[in-house]
């Protein structure tokens, strides 16, 4: 029997081993100095310099810690309402979504990252929710078209990530049915990740990743949407 | 073992709970630098390291008046920038990390001259999956155990030892090391299927 990785590691960590392998590591000389090579990567790691964050920083932090500070019961009812109207719209889309089609229009967007993809030029793109003016000043914009390759999904999910990163710090109160859907949004997205993570491995055809990548830009869009909602004074 | 983490006055502390604005920057004084390290080691991006750190404190800042001194005060700072690290990982887990995938194939090691070389070293760091380098630095630096790497992940400790096991196999190639494949003894890697 070969002793694994995590058998050297159990080893050099001092838990528990069978005795068995145990003593296979214990009699090649090879093995303890793969072990003692493991015990000087963790004290490297160890001695890794420490590292100052930039001088402005607490400033910065003071900054943003007065600008989130709770507000007022009437603010918060009036914010309670517009984000129970925005989980309501976007339940309403995401339930009544067809399949991700092969260039179609997103519902909203943030501006900031400026447009960059486009609709394939063979398929016609409308424009959902396109009555509403874009507005750069404003965090959300309708009428971007929907990414339908792989890559230009992949780059669709990587700036909503960058969006939601961007979201004021959100306040600590919420309602109820808020949080749960916050938190479903971010367990759906974590599933997906987790299965576009393994797809190369398990070797998932790639049209069913891209419709992996199609459903997190979905998921993503309607959590920047929530919180940005929840944001709002 | 983890670096000690710097003591916080009891006095500090009093007034931080009161929300004496100068505590709190005294509290910042004294934790900023191992959170900011923690974060960027985790994150493997100053950006979002930033980020933590901002966030942690303004928590830090907002909950200061219900710590009750159950764990060390660095321990809980720390705690709360560990979970706005894996938050950050969750929202952004693949989109920063897709085009590496998560396969040794094609990995061209970073040789280097030894394991002290620390440049080399952070750059093998970063170049690990985000479950891996936050399981190798949460495990062997920050000296959590297994259990807890996989409670604080929603994981299993098997899963931070696997993790860990990945991370240090990778780290061997990184640093230009090679799979032991050439004599009686063989080692076991199953990311390699050398077994």
């Amino acid at each position: 029997m070969h002793p694994s990785t995590e058998d050297l590691l159990s080893v050099r960590d001092g838990e528990p081993l069978d005795a068995v392998t145990s003593n296979v590591i214990a009699e090649d000389a090879k093995l303890e100095r793969e072990i003692e090579r493991m015990r000087q990567v963790r004290h490297a790691l160890g001695r890794l310099p420490e590292l100052s964050p930039a001088d402005d920083m607490w400033q910065r932090i003071v900054a943003v810690e007065h600008e989130t500070r709770p507000r007022s019961n009437f603010r918060r009812l009036a914010a309670g309402a517009g984000i129970a109207a925005a989980v309501a719209a976007l339940a309403i889309f995401i339930v009544s979504s067809p399949s991700r089609p092969t260039g179609g229009v997103a519902p909203h967007a943030i501006p900031g990252d400026r447009i960059t993809t486009t609709a394939p030029a063979d398929s016609p793109s409308t424009v959902v929710g396109g009555e509403a003016p874009f507005d750069p000043d404003s965090p959300l914009f309708y009428g971007r078209v929907v990414p339908a390759s792989y890559p230009e999904l992949v780059q669709e999910s990587a700036r909503l990530d960058r969006a939601l990163r961007r979201v004021p710090y959100q306040r600590p109160m919420m309602s109820a049915e808020t949080a749960t859907t916050i938190a479903g949004l971010e367990d759906r997205i974590a599933l997906i990740d987790e299965q576009i993570t393994y797809s190369n491995a398990r070797g998932v055809p790639q049209p069913q990743r891209v419709a992996l990548w199609g459903e997190r830009v979905d998921l993503m869009n309607a959590l920047v949407h929530v919180r940005y909602a929840q944001a709002q004074p | 073992m983890p670096k000690p983490l710097p003591q916080l006055d009891s006095a500090v502390l009093a007034r931080a709970q009161h929300g004496d604005r100068t505590a709190h920057a005294e509290i910042y004084g004294l934790f900023a630098t191992s959170v900011f390290t923690l974060a960027r080691r985790m994150l493997a991006s100053k950006p979002l390291a930033e980020d933590v750190l901002q966030d942690t404190f303004v928590e830090v800042i907002r909950k200061v008046g219900t710590y009750r001194g159950e764990a060390e005060f660095g321990f809980w700072v720390k705690r709360i920038a560990i979970n706005k690290c894996l938050m950050h990982l969750r929202s952004s887990w693949v989109s920063r990390r897709d085009s590496e995938g998560d396969e040794l194939v094609g990995l061209l090691p970073t040789r280097a001259a030894g394991i002290d070389d620390q440049i080399a070293l952070e750059r093998a760091l970063d170049e690990l999956s985000d479950t891996a380098r936050v399981v190798v630095w949460l495990h062997d630096v920050e000296g959590h155990t297994h259990g807890e790497i996989g409670r604080m992940m929603g994981r299993t400790a098997s899963f931070s030892k696997s993790q860990l096991a990945r991370a240090h196999e990778r780290l061997r190639l990184l640093l230009g090391g090679q799979p032991v494949n050439d004599g009686p003894t063989e080692l076991c890697t199953p990311v390699l299927k050398t077994c």
